[in-house]
């Protein structure tokens, strides 16, 4: 039985690839069975090579590592889709999620843990670098704390804005906190309350406390 | 063929990696790598390598590699490459040229 990990890798940047295919063809589980440019060359190599990884790039030209993702889980729901780039942001990391990946590792990491990654991916298991991880923690917990009602509807923006509310900041001092304009800060204060239906400051606070997003004294 | 010493700076452990398999070559001696060149700044000059090849990243050329640029005493090729994008720069004395990155070898090699 062969059981070796066969990967696709699809990246724009050369010295990438050519690492990539250098440091995984020293691994005797893997194979490197082609290398794409960008998501739409992805997609044709998989049609021919089917490999059980695509290691996967965000940020390429055409197709995006995102679009192609997309792609793969639904032409191919059972080839893995592993995200190696130099994104930390949570928008991409969730993105890239909620369109199937099963892993996502940061170009920054120790080769040792690239590789760690391919093969626990490779088994149909979930690779998340640890820092990125933490962002799943995060928004996990947030979500319990947010609960489905009305809440959850809220921007991140919103939410960090009802947070300084309650914690007694004045418009003026969340304006110069997120350094934003006492203006914008109003116009998300008039925001949350029509979300939440509530009417005033003082039941915005008291909101924010029902929901333990402060401490109440 | 001349043999090409050459000296490493480095922030992300794959480029890293990246070079030291790609620079594999009986004509390539591997004489030193750094990820903080302030501390291997002295190492540097003492080595005095044909080629230094750095990690080019946002933050642009490493503050100390200006400064071993400045006051290079020897022959010395600077080459910059990116895990961010496809150029290569290429520097010698006061000539800096930047172009699609390809075969590093060949680069190095000159």
């Amino acid at each position: 039985m062969n059981n070796r990990i066969r990967v696709l890798i699809a990246d724009d940047h050369t010295i990438v690839r050519t690492g990539l295919r250098l440091l995984l063809k020293a691994e005797t589980d893997i194979d490197v069975v082609g290398e794409a440019l960008d998501g739409q060359e992805a997609l044709n190599l998989i049609e021919f090579h089917h490999p059980d990884v695509v290691l996967m790039d965000i940020a390429m030209p055409g197709m995006d590592g995102l679009e192609a993702t997309r792609q793969i889980k639904t032409r191919w729901p059972d080839i893995k889709v592993l995200v190696l780039t130099m994104h930390r942001s949570d928008e991409y990391f969730f993105e890239m999620l909620k369109a199937g990946a099963s892993g996502y590792i940061l170009k920054g990491a120790e080769t040792s843990d690239l590789i760690h990654a391919v093969r626990v991916v490779g088994s149909g298991e979930v690779f998340l670098y640890p820092t990125m991880a933490q962002l799943l923690v995060k928004d996990y917990l947030n979500s319990i704390q947010w609960g489905e009602g009305p809440g959850a509807s809220l921007s991140q923006r919103e939410k960090e804005i009802l947070r300084l509310i309650s914690e007694g900041l004045s418009t003026k001092e969340i304006a110069e906190k997120l350094v934003i304009s006492p203006s914008t800060v109003h116009t998300h204060h008039s925001n949350l309350m029509t979300k939440l239906g509530l009417n005033n400051r003082r039941e915005l606070i008291q909101y924010a406390r029902q929901r333990g997003l402060i401490q109440g004294k | 063929m001349v043999v090409r010493r050459v000296f490493v700076i480095w922030t992300h452990p794959l480029f890293h990696e990246t070079a030291r398999l790609l620079l594999k070559h009986p004509d390539v001696i591997w004489v030193g790598a750094a990820q903080d060149i302030s501390i291997m700044h002295e190492e540097i000059l003492k080595l005095q390598p044909d080629t230094i090849l750095f990690e080019r990243t946002v933050a642009g050329f490493p503050a100390g590699l200006l400064e071993i640029m400045k006051v290079e005493t020897w022959d010395v090729h600077v080459i910059g490459l990116s895990l961010e994008d496809n150029k290569i720069s290429l520097c010698h004395r006061e000539h800096q040229t930047v172009v699609d990155a390809g075969d590093l070898l060949q680069f190095v090699l000159g």
